[in-house]
C-alpha cells in the first residue's frame, strides 16, 4: 500500500506537481534525517544533507529514473550524500571511517519508521515516569548524557543513575510489550487468511 | 522457585546500563547477542523508544518551508493544480424515516442559534449516544456520548460545513459540486461521499479519522497560508494529528473496535484484559478496574455482536475464573479466591 502511493506520487513529481513532491517529503523527512544523524552525529548537518537532497531531486524531477521504491532511492541519496560531506570535509576525521564503514552495509529503510500509534504509546508512557525518574530518562535518551554526566549535572549518584535507568527500561517494557505482542498477533491473523 | 525469564530489579539496572551508558542516542542495529527472547523484546523496545525521541527532533513542518523557498526562488513559479478529489458515487437514501425515529432518542438536544444570517443548530449527545441524525442534505451522523456538532439550517453556498467536538461517524450524501468540509479542532475533513469516523475529543493528543469507504482528505489547519499539510486516506486507513509536534501523519487502522461505540460490535483476538477492559469502558461508558495488574496477562479472543456488558463481564468471568463486582460505580474484576 504504502510503495504503491510513494510510486503515484513520484509520477506526479516528474510532472512537476509540488504538492506531491510535498507529501513525499513530509512522510520521510525525519525518517531520512535519523538515518543521515547515525553518519554524521551532527543534527543540523543531517537535516542541510536531506533538504538538498530533496531540492536536487524537484531540480531534476524530469530526468529522475527511480527503478527500485522510491523510499529505497531516497535513502540511498541520502547515504551518498553523506560520503559527499566527507570529501567536502566538513566533518571530523574520526566520524569519516565510520560513515564509510556504515555505507557498506545494506540500507534497510524500515528501521527508521514507526506506527503512528506507537509514537504516541512511547510518548505518553515516558509522561507517565515519575518527574526525577522522567528527568533522568529524557537526560539520557534525549541529551545523550553518560550516567556520569547525569549524576553530576543533578548532582546524585551513579548508582541512583542505575537505579532510576533500571526502572524506567522496566516500566517501558511493561507499557509496551503488549503494543509488539498486539502486532504480532494481528500481523498472524492477516497472513493466515 | 522463579521463573527463567523473570528479571530481577538489579539485572534491569545492569540490562538498562549496557543499553543506555554510553550509547548517545538510537542506533538502527543492535550488536549484542541476543541472550533470550525476553532480551531480544526488551531491546527491541528500547531501539524503538529512541527512535520515537529522534524522529521528533526533526521539524518537518520549518524544513520544508525552507525547501519550499528554495525550490521556488530557483525555478519559475510553476502552479501546480489542485484535484480535488473523485469518490465513489455511493449513493445514500436521505432518511426521513430515520430523523423521526430519533425523536424517541433520548440523551440529546438540538439548540437554535440565530446569531447572524445563518440559522445555527447545535445537536449533542450527553451520556448517550445518538445513532444516525440525519443533517440537512441526508447526510447520517452517529454522535459518541459528549459530543456536539454545529451545522446551519440549511446549506446555502458551494460547500457544505459543520463543526464537531468529540467523536463520530458519518455517511455523508454524495454531492459533487457541494463538497462536505467538517472542521475538528486543528484538522479540516474534506469529503464527497463516503464513511469514516472522526475521534476529535477536546481532552485528547489528538483528531483521528479513520476511513470505512470512499476517499476523504485531512488537513492541518494550523500551517502557514502559502504552505499544506494534508493526506488523502482510503478505506482501512487512520489520519492522526497529533498536537504535540503539530504532524499530521497516515498509518493502517489496526483497531477492528474503532467503531464499537456505535455497533456495539467487539473483536477480540488475544487481547490482554486491559485492552479489552478500556474497550468496554468506552462502548458501555463504564468504568472497569483490574483488582491485580497479574490479570492482564490473560489473553481473551472472543466476538460479541451487540450483547450487553452484563453478558459480556459473564463471559469474562467463567472463561477466566475471576469475578467483576460493582462497586461505587466501577466494576472491579480480581481473581477467584
Amino acid at each position: 500500500m504504502d510503495q504503491t502511493e510513494d510510486q503515484e506520487l513520484y509520477l506526479k513529481l516528474r510532472i512537476g506537481d509540488e504538492r506531491a513532491f510535498q507529501v513525499l517529503f513530509r512522510k520521510h523527512y525525519s525518517a531520512l534525517c535519523t538515518f543521515a544523524w547515525q553518519f554524521l552525529k551532527d543534527r543540523e548537518l543531517a537535516e542541510e544533507t536531506v533538504q538538498d537532497m530533496f531540492v536536487k531531486i524537484w531540480e531534476k524531477r524530469e530526468n529522475l529514473n527511480i527503478e527500485t521504491s522510491v523510499k529505497h532511492y531516497f535513502f540511498r541519496s541520502v547515504r551518498n550524500h553523506c560520503l559527499n560531506q566527507i570529501q567536502h570535509d566538513k566533518i571530523k576525521k574520526r566520524y569519516a571511517d565510520k560513515v564509510i564503514e556504515t555505507s557498506r552495509q545494506e540500507i534497510n529503510p524500515e528501521n527508521f519508521y514507526l506506527e503512528v500509534d506507537l509514537i504516541q504509546r512511547i510518548e505518553q508512557s515516558i509522561d507517565a515516569l515519575p518527574p526525577k525518574r522522567q528527568e533522568i530518562f529524557r537526560l539520557s535518551r534525549e541529551q545523550g548524557l553518560k550516567y556520569k554526566e547525569i549524576a553530576e549535572k543533578l548532582q546524585i549518584s551513579v548508582k541512583t543513575v542505575e537505579s532510576q535507568m533500571g526502572l524506567a527500561l522496566k516500566h517501558l517494557r511493561d507499557d509496551l510489550k503488549d503494543y509488539s505482542n498486539h502486532l504480532m498477533t494481528l500481523w498472524m491473523i492477516f497472513t493466515k487468511s | 522457585m522463579k521463573a527463567k525469564q523473570n528479571i530481577e530489579d538489579q539485572d534491569w539496572e545492569k540490562l538498562a546500563k549496557s543499553i543506555y551508558d554510553e550509547n548517545q542516542g538510537f542506533t538502527a542495529e543492535t550488536n549484542e547477542d541476543f541472550i533470550s527472547d525476553e532480551k531480544t523484546q526488551i531491546l527491541e523496545i528500547a531501539r524503538k523508544v529512541d527512535l520515537s525521541l529522534e524522529l521528533k527532533k526533526y521539524q518537518t513542518n520549518q524544513a520544508w518551508e525552507k525547501v519550499h523557498s528554495r525550490i521556488n526562488e530557483q525555478s519559475a513559479p510553476e502552479k501546480s493544480k489542485i484535484k480535488y478529489l473523485i469518490s465513489h458515487p455511493l449513493f445514500r437514501i436521505a432518511a426521513a424515516v430515520l430523523f423521526a425515529a430519533l425523536l424517541i432518542v433520548s440523551g440529546y438536544e438540538v439548540l437554535y442559534n440565530s446569531a447572524g444570517s445563518k440559522k445555527m443548530m447545535e445537536v449533542s449527545a450527553t451520556n448517550q449516544i445518538l445513532n444516525m441524525f440525519a443533517l440537512p442534505d441526508g447526510t447520517l451522523v452517529s454522535l459518541n456520548t459528549d459530543t456536539k456538532i454545529k451545522y446551519p439550517q440549511t446549506f446555502t453556498g458551494n460547500i457544505r460545513e459543520i463543526t464537531i467536538e468529540g467523536e463520530a461517524f458519518f455517511e455523508v450524501v454524495p454531492n459533487k459540486n457541494k463538497p462536505f468540509i467538517i472542521h475538528a479542532r486543528n484538522a479540516q475533513i474534506k469529503v464527497i461521499g463516503t464513511s469514516f469516523n472522526v475521534n476529535a475529543y477536546p481532552s485528547a493528543k489528538s483528531v483521528e479519522v479513520v476511513v470505512e469507504t470512499g476517499k476523504v482528505q485531512v488537513l492541518n489547519k494550523t500551517t502557514k497560508a502559502n504552505e499544506t499539510d494534508e493526506l488523502i486516506l482510503t478505506p482501512g486507513e487512520k489520519g492522526t494529528l497529533i498536537y504535540s509536534s503539530n504532524s499530521l501523519l497516515k498509518s493502517t487502522n489496526l483497531n477492528p473496535n474503532f467503531l464499537a461505540w456505535k455497533t456495539h460490535n467487539l473483536i477480540f483476538k488475544a487481547t490482554p484484559l486491559a485492552e479489552v477492559i478500556e474497550n468496554l469502558g468506552k462502548v458501555y461508558n463504564v468504568n472497569i478496574q483490574l483488582a491485580d495488574p497479574k490479570l492482564n496477562e490473560l489473553l481473551l479472543s472472543a466476538q460479541f455482536n451487540d450483547h450487553t456488558l452484563d453478558f459480556i463481564l459473564k463471559v469474562i468471568e467463567t472463561t477466566f475464573q475471576i469475578e467483576a463486582k460493582h462497586e461505587n460505580g466501577q466494576y472491579i474484576l480480581r481473581a477467584k479466591s
